[in-house]
């Protein structure tokens, strides 16, 4: 199968197709003689259910990019979401959308900026998190930059003003913008924590709505239908709702946005083999960061690309909880009791002022690092082997361990809302906390004599003054007066930095280096750039909506 | 069985189908359990032709034939018929017990239902104890009499209350003993606590002090428990050292920061200043709270001093730092 979208002489082979496939067994065998494969039968035989040019999988932020794009030059849109609503982890973002280029908005605060210095930033040889990007897709990226910002402001995205200020000249301060809240309360789904990326989706759904795209919610994709298993154009894609499988036809290209991969533990583990089960992710509950697209492309033929950028150890693919005691507890995010997901959610967290309130210990109830680092060194000392035969990969929990003065200096409610009982325990002993930890990633018990042991050893030395096990600077107080508590503080993982392989048009690429005709990808499901969240996500979505929306038809 | 019973049910079996049941557990009952608490399981039984055996007695048989714990079947679904979550009393004794699950024959009119028994066995073990031991201050000066506060709690939740702590020194000999107090500790379950005075030793360093409890005359068997703890032991003060903590810039007092003089604590007061008795030397000085930072310094003392530490309000972390990179850095 070549690599026109169009497929070879796709209306002489239809044809032929329907005169014997409904034959049964001789059609197939009919097929197979005249050098098709019967899986090719199969998908030129489904019965579409929907049709339109563009199919876009995900309605988070790359999803409603390329939606809205599409829809500009003309091309009828289908949106298929899993979740109950729009937005995926752009409705749960800070909102801080990386554009730049010589923008308007840079232009009017006089901000220098260009597309030669976004490459230039975004191809350094002297950082990780450049070193390993694809210079064609930087190249490209940086060109569309400024009219990917244009093209928001031209969907109705509002911005609060000029670039935030960030910490001092970095690459993406000076073009990092932030997006208005979302007004309307009920339709956030983290509020009080200044989502502003609410705004950016909300707005990029007002318009794909205007603009006559359908959105499918709780409609889950299951299959990606191309012509035959490995060649051939991509016809369409399978969905399921209420447990009812629909096809949906996409005459000009299928888009996958359905975000990062770090929510399945087979697929992250492609980059990393130390991430078990244990470690949770950010922006769950709301999104699964599934790894659908790169599971469901890479089962259609294609590559993945520049996964060195997943583990270059730059960016913020792992990081130290903010908030313990409840299974999610990423960062700025805290899933306060009116969002519509606190249900999934159960417990809002304890957040953390001062690491020095607390120890951190690992399954087996032993300290393993300085507790106020929050480095990659840290994230590798909570995944190492720590002794159980049975559980060789990943660090098993991590726990923080803290008493009762502990919580008035932090002031925390150590109770539900609070913490999640199953991420959380307390104890009017050492060994009684050890041994109340019920959690479903402990798989064996903290043994409580070495929990004990290792309060006791950790106390001498802030008597002493000096942590001579892991440094911690001028260890500040004991761990003494019951209660006692133990909460889940295990890494959490953030985001998917890389993914699969794509040209500049955001065409998926398959493993022998060929475009998959009618496939694109953009957002955190592809490869070749490691910049954290919005301005990759909208570039490439809008590139992918471009280029699907402006071929012609397959027929 | 006489031969009459035997024609009997005979005439029974002619008469009536006859199903066997099988007898299992829901919810096993933990391997272990504290002696003389609670045994909790759930059982299901089923009969191979899908019978309904809702309101049937299911009895828990010790090997003496006694009854010790009973339940009904209450649900049936997917041909199960289960009970709800029942419990009855673990032997008071240390040791491995086992009883019968009983699902005892039953007749209907036209049915009737065989005995099912499904053995179990748990181990009862001694109740666990364990220890906390808190307030304990440091430096302390040798020969200075303090207070501490130790508590000892059972994994049962047993009232531990009239039992005694002993503190024993570095070679094992007892220094103090206290009885455990009637009220548990608050927001603890059954943490019963005592305070425990003591006397610091008579030379300078780092001393360690263990605790032992080993409960008798209760009811039920209590393993023993143990915990250390330690502090410093000073020469007594002879000077006075005030340090005056303020805000770099503002000049402001700042409130609640640790002071650490070597192993000397003290924690600033509303007008930012924090008083430490002790003796001469010179000491490592650093003052510390969350979200300030002052850098460490050396202070002799030979006399009655005051000093002032200027700390600097520590910027927030940028929540972007991870993913923004600075050019002008080489990593």
């Amino acid at each position: 199968m070549n690599s026109n979208p169009k497929g070879p002489n796709p209306v002489s082979r239809r044809r032929f197709l329907k005169t014997t496939v409904a034959n049964g067994t001789a059609g197939i065998a009919a097929v197979a003689a005249a050098g098709l494969h019967p899986k090719e039968a199969e998908a030129a035989d489904i019965k579409w259910d929907r049709t339109a040019d563009v199919v876009v999988i995900g309605a988070g932020v790359s999803g409603l990019a390329c939606a809205c794009a599409a829809s500009d030059t003309g091309a009828s849109v289908i949106m298929i979401e899993e979740n109950f609503d729009i937005g995926g982890r752009g409705i749960m973002s800070g909102g801080s959308i990386q554009l730049g280029g010589g923008h308007s908005l840079q232009k009017k605060y006089g901000t220098v900026d260009s597309a030669d210095m976004i490459f230039a930033d975004w191809t350094r040889h002297d950082h990780p998190a450049s070193r390993y990007s694809d210079r064609d897709i930087v190249r490209k990226f940086a060109d569309e930059n400024a009219a990917t910002f244009e093209f928001l402001l031209a969907h109705g995205v509002q911005f609060t003003g000029r670039e935030e200020s960030g910490s001092g000249a970095t690459t993406n301060a000076g073009r990092t913008y932030q997006t208005v809240e979302w007004h309307i309360p009920s339709q956030l789904v983290a509020p009080h924590r200044g989502r502003n990326g609410s705004g950016l989706v909300r707005r990029l759904e007002e318009s794909a709505r205007k603009a006559g795209v359908q959105i499918l919610l709780k409609h889950s994709m299951t299959k990606i239908v191309r012509e035959n298993p490995s060649a051939g154009r991509v016809l369409g894609i399978t969905a399921r709702n209420n447990g009812k499988d629909i096809n949906v036809r996409a005459r000009k290209g299928v888009f996958v946005g359905t975000g990062g991969n770090c929510g399945n533990v087979n697929f992250r583990r492609t980059f990393d083999p130390r991430l078990t089960e244990e470690y949770q992710q950010a922006c769950a509950p709301y999104a699964r960061q599934s790894g659908d697209a790169e599971v469901m492309a890479m089962a259609i033929g294609a590559s993945l690309w520049a996964t060195a950028l997943q583990t270059s150890e730059s960016g913020a693919a792992i990081t130290k909880t903010a908030h313990i005691g409840c299974q999610w507890g990423y960062g700025q995010l805290v899933i306060e009791t009116d969002s519509p997901v606190f249900h999934l959610a159960r417990a809002t967290g304890l957040t953390v002022a001062s690491w020095q309130d607390v120890i951190m210990v690992n399954q087996t109830g032993k300290r393993f690092w300085n507790e106020l680092d929050g480095s990659y060194n840290f994230i590798a000392a909570a995944m190492a082997y720590n002794g159980d035969p049975n559980k060789l990969n990943g660090g098993g929990p991590i726990w923080a361990i803290f008493d009762s003065d502990a919580v008035v200096r932090e002031r925390w409610n150590p109770k539900p809302p609070n913490v999640d009982p199953l991420y959380f325990a307390s104890g009017a002993t050492l060994k009684e906390l050890a041994a109340n930890i019920n959690n479903p990633y402990q798989k064996r018990p903290m043994p409580g004599a070495v929990l004990q042991e290792t309060v006791e050893r950790y106390n001498s030395f802030v008597t002493s003054g000096v942590d001579s096990d892991f440094k911690k600077p001028k260890p500040m107080f004991k761990i003494e007066k019951p209660p006692f508590y133990a909460a889940w503080a295990t890494p959490i993982l953030h985001d998917s930095l890389t993914g699969l392989r794509v040209n500049t048009d955001q065409q998926v690429i398959d493993i022998f280096g060929k475009v998959i005709p009618g496939l694109y990808t953009g957002g955190e499901s592809m490869g070749g750039l490691a910049q954290h969240g919005l301005g990759r996500d909208l570039v490439s979505g809008r590139l992918a909506g471009l280029h699907a929306g402006r071929l012609p038809s397959s027929t | 069985m006489s031969d009459n019973i035997e024609r009997a049910d005979e005439e029974a079996r002619r008469a009536r189908a006859l199903h066997p049941t099988t007898v299992a557990l829901s919810r096993p009952p933990a391997a272990e359990v504290d002696a003389g608490t609670e045994i909790v399981l759930k059982v299901k039984v089923s009969c191979p032709h899908g019978c309904d055996l809702r309101d049937r007695v299911i009895d828990i048989i010790a090997p003496d034939g006694v009854v010790v714990g009973t339940s009904r079947l209450v649900e049936f679904v997917d041909n199960f018929n289960e009970t709800t979550e029942f419990a009855f009393t673990a032997p008071e004794e240390v040791g491995e017990y086992s009883w019968n699950v009983l699902f005892a024959k039953h007749h209907d009119e036209d049915v009737v239902h065989e005995e099912g028994v499904l053995p179990i066995t748990v181990r009862t073990l001694a109740h666990v104890t364990s220890l906390a031991v808190w307030s304990v201050a440091s430096p302390i000066a040798i020969d200075h009499p303090f207070r501490i506060q130790v508590g000892a709690t059972c994994s049962a939740g047993c009232n531990l209350s009239g039992k005694e702590i002993h503190i024993l020194d570095e070679t094992g000999a007892s220094v103090a003993h206290a009885t455990l107090g009637a009220t548990p500790w608050e927001g603890t379950r059954a943490l019963y606590w005592t305070d425990v005075d003591l006397v610091a030793p008579a030379k300078e360093g780092s001393t360690s002090r263990s605790i032992t409890f080993a409960p008798t005359e209760l009811r039920l068997p209590h393993g023993n428990a143990s915990a250390r703890f330690g502090f410093e032991t000073v020469k007594p003060p002879r000077y006075s050292v005030a340090v005056k903590v303020v805000q770099r810039d503002a000049g402001t007092p700042i409130e609640d920061a640790q002071i650490r003089l070597g192993v000397y604590f003290a924690y600033s007061d509303s007008n930012g200043v924090a008083k430490v008795a002790m003796p001469e030397g010179t000491y490592s000085l650093d003052v510390l709270k969350t979200g300030y930072e002052a850098p460490s310094r050396v202070l002799d003392v030979s006399d009655d001093v005051t000093v002032e530490v200027e700390v600097a309000v520590v910027p927030p972390e940028n929540p972007d730092a991870y993913w923004l990179f600075d050019p002008t850095k080489r990593t």
